[in-house]
């Protein structure tokens, strides 16, 4: 009968102890759990001034003129370009030979002012298509919202701009 | 030991004061003192002792990891804060009336005229001028690059804080039109802000 109570004391002592054992485990996984939320929600957030600059890009890109081309805006020889292409810059080069070569310039030189990697996305015309620069992003991207050039026929050109993280 | 004392008489070892029994085992009272056969009581000292030292090793791990965490979140706020002061004072540069594009009295949104951007940097290279804009760009440095047709930089404001060890660099596009010819070009206004930490 001693032996009997004697160990069953034993018995509950033990257990007691791997309980107090296994909450202090959980509260250590509980804070960490906690902690990672916290980390991980401050990195989702977007950042401003990315998003600020992919806007003004395509709205300041959009409303260059072209010298070469009596001063017209991109955004026209863009439309020129999606419908009939039959507009010719006094240097000779049609509307989509223009926009091609201006906006490989401005990319160009952006590119090296900024040192960062950038998509623009021109979606429309496929003739238009082939004037997007795209560079594969290796982390997450800002992008602008989509700025649309309208065309007659109501197939609009949608140009938007990406910047890759830092 | 103790706790017995060996008779002089049999030589037998027999506990010492006044036997009791408490529970399952005999209790030796020698004056004040309880005396145990075993040293029980001693292990579930040390026990309450390492349960303790291991209580407070966790709590030490934890402050640990919230320091380290709270100092990454410090270094990134004030990045955050220097990103979005730079932010500020490219905005102001840009709706400046110093420097912005308008026509009939009717401001256009993100555009320099060059020309109002020539004078403003000469007026700016006087201390004076310089004093006066402080309360608008503070310690920056703001420079207008045209990037097509031609490339060209104009230096609208410097105020740098010396000795800075915090400098933040925006880049904001912007349209710089040229009322004589009535040209937009492609821009870029470069803003550096300085802190120190």
């Amino acid at each position: 009968m001693q032996c009997r109570n004697k160990h069953s004391k034993t018995q509950g002592k033990g257990q007691m102890e791997i309980m107090g054992l296994a909450i202090i485990i959980i509260l250590v996984v509980l804070a960490l759990l906690f902690t990672l939320h916290f980390v991980r929600q401050e990195s989702q957030e977007r950042s401003i001034p990315d998003s600020l600059m992919a806007n003004m890009f395509v709205s300041t890109y959009l409303d260059t003129t072209v010298p070469d081309c009596s001063n017209v805006r991109i955004k026209d020889l863009l439309k020129d370009c999606g419908q009939s292409n039959s507009m010719v810059c006094p240097s000779g080069k049609t509307a989509c030979q223009q926009a091609e070569g201006v906006t490989k310039r401005i990319t160009s030189s952006y590119e090296k002012i900024l040192h960062r990697h950038f998509n623009l996305i021109i979606q429309g015309p496929q003739n238009l298509q082939a004037m997007s620069i795209r560079v594969a992003c290796s982390g997450e991207r800002e992008s602008s919202k989509p700025f649309i050039v309208p065309t007659i026929g109501g197939t609009g050109i949608t140009v938007r701009f990406e910047i890759c993280e830092k | 030991m103790m706790c017995t004392k060996k008779s002089k008489i049999t030589g037998i070892e027999k506990p010492r004061g006044i036997v009791q029994k408490a529970g399952t085992k005999n209790v030796v009272l020698v004056g004040r003192m309880l005396c145990f056969g075993s040293k029980k009581s001693q292990i579930q000292m040390f026990e309450s002792v390492a349960i303790l030292v291991v209580f407070f090793f966790f709590i030490a791990f934890g402050t640990t990891i919230w320091y380290g965490a709270q100092k990454a979140s410090f270094a990134q706020d004030l990045e955050r804060t220097l990103e979005s002061n730079a932010l500020a004072i490219a905005l102001r540069a840009s709706h400046a009336p110093e420097l912005d594009c308008s026509l009939l009295g009717v401001q256009r949104q993100e555009c320099i005229d060059i020309t109002k951007a020539a004078q403003f940097a000469n007026i700016t290279l006087q201390e004076q001028a310089r004093l006066s804009y402080f309360e608008l760009f503070g310690f920056s440095t703001i420079v207008l690059h045209q990037l097509y047709p031609e490339n060209l930089s104009v230096l609208l404001y410097n105020n740098q804080l010396s000795n800075a060890t915090d400098i933040h660099a925006t880049f904001l596009p912007i349209l710089v039109e040229d009322p004589n010819k009535n040209t937009f070009s492609f821009g870029m206004l470069e803003v550096h802000t300085y802190a120190m930490p």
